[in-house]
């Protein structure tokens, strides 16, 4: 294979790898072409159309953001709150967060 | 009847004809896939590919071409397979390299092991060059490399195979 090796031993490696490689496969050609013939003709698993997987996404992207919008309604809503009467109406640009049942948050946004 | 004329039948949907194309090649892809993926996963990966080549056999143009076309399929599949399950041993740790069969089939030299020293794609070029014989140009066309490549791979797995066979020949390898 190489000068540098023993031409030898290369030789005698490679009638080894040919009687390695010679030895009959365990399944005879007729079994294999019975089981390749078999598993060609079965029908593939059906799978779900491609369009499924980004619309089922979008549908539990939109069921989240439902839910999120309904959480933040819930937080700034007055009327469940002890001491809503006592708050400042809101203004333009002006958000309300209750910290905890007692704490209102007013913030006020502007363009710069 | 030659290959090409079952190809044509084959891609009619005649299943007929692809098992005699598959009872023709099998045992010459297996042989192919031993030398890639060790003895173990060789029939399966070639059924594998046939199952696949099958598949894809409409897109063949030249039915003469099923020979080499249906090698780089199985090829594909046993790098991928090779990849996965790489048993690749390092030089260092391939100490014993002799043959652990049985007395009756005992081997001088663990090929298998021997040939898990080099990547999947060298494995398969040195396959092709000491088996089957072929140029570099058709085993380029086999593979899908140019025929440099074929040259390079060989160059560097027989830059690996030497010194593990040194070393088979130190250890007392070499004798019958």
């Amino acid at each position: 294979m190489n000068p540098m090796g023993n031409p030898e031993t290369e030789k005698r490696f490679e009638e080894a790898w040919k009687r390695w490689a010679a030895r009959p496969p365990r399944q005879s050609p007729a079994e294999a072409a019975a089981r390749v013939a078999r598993r060609a003709c079965e029908r593939p698993a059906r799978r779900l159309p491609v369009w499924l997987y980004p619309a089922a996404a979008a549908v539990v992207i939109l069921i989240s953001g439902i839910t999120l919008l309904r959480i933040d309604r819930a937080v700034v809503a007055p009327s469940d709150r002890p001491g809503v009467q006592e708050t400042v109406p809101l203004g333009q640009g002006q958000v309300l967060i209750w910290l905890d049942r007692n704490t209102p948050l007013y913030m006020t946004f502007q363009n710069p | 009847m030659n290959h090409a004329a079952l190809v044509l039948q084959a891609q009619g949907g005649d299943m007929d004809a692809y098992s005699t194309l598959v009872e023709l090649n099998w045992v010459r892809l297996v042989r192919f896939a031993r030398s890639v993926t060790g003895d173990a996963d060789a029939e399966d990966v070639v059924q594998d590919s046939l199952v696949t080549a099958w598949k894809k056999l409409g897109a063949l143009k030249s039915p003469e071409a099923f020979p080499s076309w249906v090698l780089r399929i199985v090829a594909r599949v046993a790098f991928r397979h090779a990849r996965r399950h790489s048993r690749l041993t390092p030089l260092a740790a391939a100490e014993n390299l002799i043959d652990p069969g049985s007395d009756r089939d005992r081997e001088w030299v663990d090929v298998e092991h021997v040939l898990s020293l080099l990547p999947p794609r060298q494995r398969a070029v040195m396959h092709l060059t000491v088996i089957e014989g072929m140029s570099d140009s058709e085993i380029g066309a086999s593979l899908g490399i140019a025929a440099a490549s074929v040259r390079s791979h060989r160059r560097r797995a027989r830059e690996t195979l030497l010194p593990a066979l040194r070393r088979m020949e130190l250890q007392g390898g070499t004798e019958s």
